[in-house]
């Protein structure tokens, strides 16, 4: 079981909340591009919210060189010092939830269990639940299927 | 600074220039932002002589100092311009997702100047901007444009475009951002299009700062907190403003028939309910609201935004047509060709009555007969107008122009205040909407005031904002009794909502959950600025009345604040409002007296000029003898 952010895109309505409270609370300001958890269109006009859901195979830490992403109790981390900004996790991540954004790669490390992207949200589009390695496999085959595999 | 990015993009198109400079804190404390800064700018920058579709007319696209943040509703954009359809003031407020990123991109606000001589568009990125070559656009919808743009600057890019509407100088035609949220009325597309702009594309990785982050949270949970218990939250969530169709069709405040009556006896077909219901595949939400009174709906392989209860009335009840899937057809080819609903819908309904009274004939039109209800004719009209061929060259005037040009007394059912077309609120059936779209500064308008109070009787927020002596008269919407009080009140407030720039829905002139000293401290843990209650009331004031100023140097005075003699001389035939007429004289007295303008000719003294730092301004009213 591993703490995670997952989205049910059905419920988005691309309102870009949780964008807003991610980077305030992380970057102290409001900024989508600096969030780690993005939103794009769907085809059916709903929202779509990229986030990191700690997914059990994690390609992006196999694809980095240095050895910065790391996984802590399921959890994919960073360490900002040994990131050297190569971007080889954002390729080798399906859905892009890995950003190199300021000079280090970002992405969600599960605030808390109450998050501010979730508690933001209006229409429970976001959760953060202990999940199951095949809850976390299926959320991540969704989020490929939406956004048609090229993040 | 905190909250203001404190740059504006000043764009100049005669000599192909862009150049960011720095905001005047003077300015923005003085003006806010948003309607506040574009009524500063336009009355600073244009005058009376200004053509407002020559080189010399500014557009402006302004956010607020709260645009950008997660405040519920701050998603909204102003734009600002001198009116081609009313020669007043013109602005327009949008929702959507464009206006944060002018501050993403590092501006407050992009003020447009000049004309170029080839189309061209602007592209506007982390701080730069760019005046790039359109001829591969001109020509091209509102949608199209959109699509070709997102293509070649990325997915995240955000639009704000005109149609072949705004190409054409349509006197009434719009700026569509998104695809479906447009910046509609007074006639700003057409401006747009005078000086040869097709679009502005924005993105920008930047962010906005507020001065007292824990402040900020603190009120935001609040905010939420409230907004999520308010009753009225379910049902808008849920529809939207079409949800109004059903409760103003029974209290005869639906515009039916170009606006003889307020009540359509086929309403139930054209429902809100019916329309989202039968249509939506999914919810939507302008950017940062968590009130998502979107909808999208899909018709044929087609998804778009829903009609807004204006237009349901403009493409249904006000020319007698019950068709809710050509209601949603006829507000996306709105959309995509760059028109606003409200002036193109009451022009055509304009023509239908001339027609059916005999003031039109065939000869005028061309051949066509102009039979009420009658949807491909509608549809031909539409194009016709955006593409100014035929008849649709007069309709492509708006109405009060059109109805001068064909003369007969087809100006009597021309129903206009100074040039913009009427609303979906007859004020028969609530008189403080007879008093706003009257005194209304870019003519007939609702939003201008936003009087929501007595729709559906607030007496708990009247109780609490006015005081219980106002009750009952103040919440009972045939009542022409204090309508002048709220209708001050609420201006005001919508003035400097819009300045933030919040949407006046999200919680403040509806449903009002927001007042003044939320107002206050909002703005001042955000900018850092210190802002009492009483000082935020007179900078809304300040805002109103150098709009009105600007208004009385083009000649406006008590005279103009009228309403066309359906509404104050014929009384109601039928429906929820039957009898009623629109008291209006009584009511303007009571507004006057409110704003502290002369009461027998509406012009502002130069007291109370002065008391809101508005000197320049009584200079120049003195100068053109224009004080009372
Ligand atoms: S859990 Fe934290 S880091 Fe992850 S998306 Fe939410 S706010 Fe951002
Ligand atoms: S806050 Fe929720 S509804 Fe809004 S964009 Fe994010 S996931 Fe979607």
């Amino acid at each position: 079981m591993v703490l995670s952010v997952i989205p049910e895109p059905s419920r988005c309505v691309f309102c870009f909340e949780c964008t807003l409270a991610c980077s305030s609370s992380l970057e102290g300001e409001f900024s989508p591009a600096k969030a780690r958890i993005r939103v794009l269109e769907s085809r059916e006009g709903h929202g779509l919210p990229i986030v990191c859901v700690q997914c059990p195979e994690h390609p992006c830490v196999d694809a980095c060189p240095t050895g910065a992403l790391q996984v802590e109790v399921g959890i994919v981390k960073v360490d900002e010092g040994s990131c050297i900004a190569c971007g080889a996790c954002t390729s080798a991540c399906p859905i892009g939830a890995v950003r190199v954004i300021g000079g280090r790669a970002v992405k969600c490390q599960v605030c808390s269990e109450e998050p501010p992207c979730v508690k933001i949200c209006p229409t429970g589009a976001l959760k953060v639940v202990d999940a199951p390695d095949e809850e976390r496999e299926k959320a991540l085959g969704l989020l490929v299927e939406l956004t048609g595999g090229g993040g | 600074m905190y909250g203001y990015t404190g740059k504006i993009l000043w764009v100049d198109l005669t000599r192909g220039k862009a150049e960011g400079k720095d905001l005047n804190p003077g300015l923005a404390r003085n003006y806010l932002g948003g309607m506040g800064l574009c009524m500063r700018l336009l009355y600073d920058l244009t005058d009376v002589d200004t053509d407002p579709l020559g080189p010399e007319n500014v557009l402006i696209f302004a956010a607020g100092p709260v645009t950008g943040t997660s405040w519920p509703g701050s998603g909204r954009l102003q734009v600002a311009a001198k009116s081609p359809l009313t020669g007043l003031a013109g602005y327009s407020n949008s929702g959507g997702h464009f206006s944060p990123h002018i501050k993403y991109a590092g501006f407050d606000a992009i003020v447009v100047v000049g004309r170029s001589e080839k189309p061209v568009y602007l592209f506007v990125e982390d701080g730069r901007a760019e005046i790039r070559d359109a001829s591969d656009l001109w020509g091209l919808d509102t949608w199209e444009t959109e699509d070709v743009l997102r293509e070649r600057h990325g997915e995240d890019v955000r639009v704000a475009a005109i149609g072949q509407a705004g190409e054409n100088l349509v006197k009434f035609a719009a700026i569509v951002t998104g695809k479906g949220r447009v910046a509609a009325r007074a006639g700003i597309g057409a401006v747009m299009g005078s000086k040869k702009l097709k679009a502005v594309a924005l993105r920008g990785e930047g962010g906005v700062k507020v001065a007292d982050p824990r402040g900020f949270e603190e009120m935001l949970e609040e905010a939420m907190r409230k907004i999520d218990g308010s009753p009225f939250s379910e049902t808008y969530r849920d529809l939207g403003t079409p949800l109004l169709v059903l409760p103003m069709n029974v209290i005869g405040r639906f515009p039916t028939k170009n606006h003889y009556m307020g009540s359509f006896e086929r309403a139930e077909e054209i429902s809100g309910e019916k329309i989202v219901w039968g249509y939506r595949v999914a919810k939507r939400a302008c950017f940062s609201c968590r009130f998502h009174c979107k909808n999208i709906l899909k018709l044929g392989d087609t998804i778009g935004d829903h009609p807004e209860y204006e237009t349901i009335c403009s493409f249904g009840s006000n020319i007698l047509i019950d068709d809710p899937e050509f209601i949603i057809r006829m507000n996306w080819l709105s959309n995509r060709l760059g028109m606003d609903t409200i002036s193109l819908g009451g022009t055509i309904a304009w023509a239908m009555e001339c027609y059916e009274r005999g003031l039109l004939t065939r000869e005028d039109t061309g051949g066509l007969e102009l039979k009420w209800g009658d949807r491909d004719l509608v549809e031909r009209l539409v194009r016709m107008t955006a593409f100014r061929e035929g008849f649709g060259d007069v309709l492509a005037e708006g109405v009060r122009r059109a109805s001068q040009i064909i003369g007969r007394g087809t100006e009597r059912y021309a129903m206009h205040v100074k040039g913009l077309e009427i609303p979906a609120q007859d004020g028969r059936a609530q008189k403080s909407m007879g008093l706003a779209h009257a005194t209304a500064a870019r003519g007939a308008d609702h939003l201008t005031h936003s009087t929501f109070l007595d729709e559906v009787g607030f007496e708990e927020a009247i109780r609490e904002r006015y005081g219980e002596q106002y009750l009952p008269e103040m919440a009972d919407r045939f009542s022409p009794k204090y309508k002048g009080i709220m209708a001050k009140d609420c201006e005001d407030l919508t003035a400097a909502v819009s300045s933030m720039v919040i949407c006046v829905t999200a919680g403040w002139l509806f449903p009002p959950l927001f007042y003044w000293e939320d107002l206050a401290r909002l703005y001042t843990v955000v900018t850092g600025i210190e802002v009492s209650v009483s000082e935020m009331k007179r900078t809304a004031e300040r805002i109103v009345n150098i709009r009105r100023a600007y208004l009385i140097k083009h000649g406006v005075t008590r005279a103009s604040d009228s309403l066309p003699e359906r509404f104050t001389k014929e009384p109601a035939p039928a429906g929820g409002c039957k009898g009623q007429i629109v008291e209006l004289d009584q009511m303007l007295d009571e507004y006057y007296e409110a704003r502290g303008w002369n009461v027998e000719t509406g012009l502002i003294p130069r007291g109370k000029l002065i008391e809101l730092g508005l000197e320049d301004v009584a200079d120049d009213l003195a100068r053109l003898g224009r004080l009372p």
